[in-house]
């Protein structure tokens, strides 16, 4: 499979745009699409703003300098747009939706802690009752790993302000968490 | 003083959270949110480019138009468009004020007509009267115009 600069270029350079696009698709759909699910939760919203995303993304590739990454500039513009959809939908968080419920309660069916079931739906709660940036940074930094600088380039931030969120979002977690 | 590697804070901050929430939790819940419906992803790209494809078309649509119309040929049209309209509302507001008038003479009762013919005989006696004393009553005097207008009054 072609490196990303050379899907690039080719794009830039009109040679078979769709062709290419699908193949630069391929490559980053899955982890833009997961990006934005653990921000927003909910499958259909995470497919109505990677399906933004994308849109963007092909509107602008032309003008893509190569100055950064081609997944750092993909994950900024993800975590643009889903920032926008959330403050657009000006969701409050901490409710479970049923299917949430469903797949903890059948996950939990057989186990024999009676309190795991509890403890997840706190974890939930409490990863969605956090501010959108603490939420997102808390998800990069642990579930992917990513560094505080990509982080912070991703959003548009400091890395101090990355560590600050990461910091707060654990804190507020642990709180929440601590009161079972 | 050993510098802190970058690894090294990655794992700290993840020991961190797993000395709040076990590790099998936070798995769990990873798990629940990074699972896609089944073929979303074989099928995504292809929707995506029918979306895109029709975009594209909208845009084209939409320069096609704003070069038309930025031609002269199409600010004359545009021009044209708007005079018609204006002559057009003209024309049929003036055909429904005539249309009315119409109507309402046809609406007006015999005795008004009858006052009104015989207020003209009246008047047109009145210029007969008017010329002949005005000319001295001398039937020299009248032109021909005049005659035969008296004539036509006189056989009538």
């Amino acid at each position: 499979m072609s490196s990303d600069q050379e899907l690039i270029i080719q794009f830039q350079q009109s040679i078979d745009k769709e062709a290419v696009f699908t193949q630069l698709m391929r490559k980053h759909q899955q982890k833009v699409y997961y990006q934005i699910k653990r921000m927003v939760l909910e499958h259909a919203d995470a497919d109505d703003i990677a399906q933004l995303v994308w849109i963007k993304v092909w509107n602008k590739l032309d003008g893509f300098k190569m100055e950064s990454e081609f997944t750092t500039w993909l994950f900024r513009i993800a975590y643009n747009e889903t920032l926008n959809y959330l403050q657009k939908q000006k969701k409050q968080g901490g409710r479970l939706s049923k299917d949430d419920l469903f797949i903890y309660e059948t996950a939990s069916a057989s186990s024999d802690e009676p309190k795991t079931t509890e403890i997840q739906i706190a974890l939930d709660s409490a990863i969605k009752q956090l501010p959108e940036k603490q939420r997102i940074v808390f998800m990069l930094r642990y579930f992917d790993s990513c560094e505080y600088e990509k982080i912070a380039s991703m959003m548009g931030t400091t890395v101090g302000g990355a560590k600050a969120n990461f910091h707060q979002a654990v804190k507020k977690i642990e709180r929440f968490v601590k009161k079972l | 003083m050993k510098m802190q590697t970058e690894q090294d804070l990655l794992k700290q901050d993840q020991q961190w959270v797993e000395s709040i929430i076990e590790k099998d939790h936070l798995n769990r819940f990873n798990s629940t949110k990074t699972d896609a419906p089944i073929n979303y992803f074989e099928s995504f790209p292809e929707r995506l480019m029918a979306q895109i494809q029709m975009e594209e078309n909208k845009k084209v649509n939409l320069s096609l138009l704003k070069m038309f119309f930025l031609q002269p040929y199409g600010k004359i049209a545009i021009a044209a468009a708007f005079i018609l309209i204006i002559a057009g509302t003209y024309l049929f507001s003036t055909a429904n004020k005539a249309k009315t008038e119409t109507v309402s003479i046809q609406e007006i009762s015999i005795e008004e007509m009858k006052n009104y013919v015989n207020n003209n005989e009246a008047i047109a006696e009145l210029d007969f009267d008017y010329i002949i004393k005005k000319e001295n009553a001398s039937l020299e005097k009248l032109e021909e115009k005049e005659l035969k207008e008296i004539q036509k009054a006189i056989i009538q």
